[in-house]
């Protein structure tokens, strides 16, 4: 790569990596797994940058983030680099907020992976539903089932955790 | 639950600070410029223009790294060295899970084998990372294949394997693994093995609850890893064992542990847990993709080798070439490195000084008797060589040869599985040895497997 080309990358890294770990987190549920993930998945997206186009190359790295965080599920346990890494940032540091974070976090760890992949897609990143099928490598029906599927379970826990879910029923 | 709703939720859950200074570019670009040496070339290599060239070249060697880095200048190969036609066996051969040459199974089907192979690919990297290296050897008294196979009378994948354990070369120190898994078809399989698992008062059993399922965990002292129809010898050893029951199958795997050291921490349930989570086993109805070995992929590996065992170097990954030495290998007049069995893989690569030099990596599987050890198969008919202090599955030895291209070479050879292999660092254009020490090239040895 030339080092105009690396250039480009390390920008690219700089102005995504906040974007990245959100996404990574919501989808994965864990800081460390999000971080380990957001690496390995620019560490990919290096081998392929020269071949990537520029107006496509969000959703390319939302791709390899997406395969990186199932494979994590089957092998991230001897993924040990992190054991010296610094602990994550402390999100208990305002207890009201950290709350509140922490309450959503838990509500969204009740869906399985790939129907909280496709609402992050879908509903965080604003992602259409041919776009989110292209980056979880699924038909838009397999989108639009993942979708659904998530918004009922997530209306059924609202619905019977809250007197007053009825009313923010769709 | 209104989309807008959704946003809300999502948007609480991702908020706080992030600490994203932790995704450092730098840090990135390092990594991805390493991974770039390991890149598997398999796409380049069935896209048609690169098959032809790979066509041609194994008619004498695997020319390798086919030409989109910027580095590629050319053969590794010293232009005098003779050659013959390599041999893909070869290839087959080093890359078996076991390091072993225990008889295939037969009767899998192709989808069989790659259920196996997946499992395979997965519990021997967990080994890899515990310290576990299969011993390579061929268990005579019950079936023993490479790593998992299906075994078509019992409806169930199984494995038998011997693994040497810990890092201390001295110590006899061994495992005996075995393992299975089956599909359930939606059957509870948890009090069956909990009753014929658990009777024995010499075990300890105990449940735990992970994301892929219950694991059934058994810890004691058994006796049932001996067949006493075909086996004799002490029957009780510790072990550990555990089942993880999965929606669709059933994964076991138990180490019956052979241990002499007093310190050396065995492997715990914790471990065998984790080996458990990592092994793919699916449904049984579709086997998950595996990528077949290629010369690429050994090259990757010893490039990568390398870079690990010297910092400072950069590898030329376009100049890697793979050959077999041809049969008159010992009278062409230059180094002798071994003999018409032996393969070996060139690479240039540039030292923190700036000095190019080649390295190699020489490998066969070689019968020798201990007295043969430094014979023709290491090359020590015409160079000095050394023998230096091992352990019990190994004999390792350090290997000068000077001349013209004068080359320093650390060499193993594993009692377990037959094979001998050596990394050595050679001049390029004749003159001193390079700056470049046993203890380096030692250290890349163990890198490669």
């Amino acid at each position: 790569m030339t080092p105009q080309s690396e250039l480009e990358f390390c920008e690219y890294v700089q102005d995504t990596r906040d974007a990245l770990l959100r996404t990574a987190y919501l989808t994965c549920g864990d800081w460390h797994r999000a971080e380990d993930a957001v690496q390995t998945s620019l560490i990919k997206l290096y081998g392929a940058w020269n071949r990537t186009r520029r107006a496509t190359v969000d959703a390319y790295t939302r791709r390899i983030l997406a395969n990186v965080l199932v494979d994590q599920t089957r092998r991230g346990w001897f993924r040990r680099e992190r054991a010296f890494a610094d602990p994550p940032p402390d999100h208990a540091e305002e207890p009201d907020a950290a709350e509140g974070q922490a309450e959503a976090a838990a509500i969204l760890a009740r869906l399985p992976l790939k129907q909280r992949a496709t609402l992050v897609l879908r509903f965080w990143e604003d992602r259409s539903v041919e776009e989110t099928a292209r980056i979880m490598r699924c038909s838009t029906g397999t989108v639009k089932s993942n979708t659904a599927r998530g918004l009922r379970t997530l209306r059924d826990h609202f619905a019977t955790s809250s007197p007053a879910g009825e009313g923010s029923k769709r | 639950m209104n989309d807008d709703e959704v946003r809300g939720l999502l948007a609480r859950a991702a908020s706080g600070p992030v600490d994203a200074d932790r995704v450092d570019p730098m840090t990135i670009l390092r990594a991805g410029r390493r991974r770039v040496v390991r890149r598997r070339r398999i796409g380049a290599a069935v896209a048609g223009g690169a098959a032809a060239m790979l066509a041609v070249g194994a008619a004498v060697g695997i020319p390798l790294g086919l030409g989109d880095d910027t580095d590629a200048a050319g053969s590794a190969v010293p232009g005098d060295l003779p050659t013959q036609t390599v041999d893909d066996a070869f290839l087959d051969q080093w890359n078996r899970f076991d390091h072993g040459d225990c008889a295939l199974p037969e009767g899998q089907s192709d989808e069989q084998a790659r259920i196996s192979a997946a499992a395979n690919q997965a519990l021997f990297t967990g080994l890899a990372a515990l310290g576990a290296e299969p011993l390579g050897q061929c268990l005579t008294t019950r079936p023993d294949h490479d790593g998992f196979h299906y075994d078509n009378d019992f409806d169930v994948y199984t494995l038998n394997e011997a693994l040497a354990f810990g890092d201390d070369p001295s110590a006899v120190d061994w495992i005996y693994l075995r393992g299975g898994f089956w599909y359930t078809g939606g059957e509870d399989f948890e009090s069956q093995m909990e009753s014929e698992e658990c009777f024995d008062p010499r075990v300890t059993c105990s449940w735990d609850d992970t994301e892929a399922g219950r694991v059934l965990l058994i810890e004691g002292v058994s006796d049932d890893f001996t067949d006493p129809d075909t086996e004799s010898g002490p029957t009780e050893y510790p072990i550990v064992e555990a089942f993880l029951f999965r929606d669709e199958a059933v994964v076991s795997l138990g180490f019956s542990l052979r241990y002499e050291s007093e310190d050396l921490a065995a492997p715990d349930l914790d471990d065998v847990t984790e080996l458990l989570l990592v092994i793919p086993v699916g449904d049984g109805t579709e086997a998950p993709e595996t990528e077949p070995p290629a010369w690429d992929d050994l090259t990757d590996d010893f490039a990568a080798a390398i870079e690990a065992g010297l910092p400072g170097v950069e590898v030329a990954a376009g100049t890697a070439e793979a050959v077999r030495l041809g049969p008159d290998i010992d009278s062409y007049g230059g180094p002798v490195y071994g003999t018409g069995d032996t393969y070996m893989v060139f690479v240039l690569a540039e030292l923190a000084s700036g000095e190019t030099v080649r390295f190699f990596l020489q490998a066969q599987v070689v019968p020798v008797t201990e007295e043969d050890l430094d014979g023709a198969a290491a090359g020590c008919g015409l160079a000095d060589c050394e023998q230096v202090d091992g352990g019990p599955w190994n004999r390792p030895l350090h290997r000068t040869i000077g001349g013209e291209r004068p080359s320093l070479t650390a060499l193993e050879y594993r009692t377990g599985d037959g094979w001998l292999v050596g990394v050595g660092a050679e001049a390029v254009d004749g003159g001193a040895l390079p700056p470049v020490d046993a203890a380096a090239l030692d250290a890349i040895l163990t890198g490669i497997r």
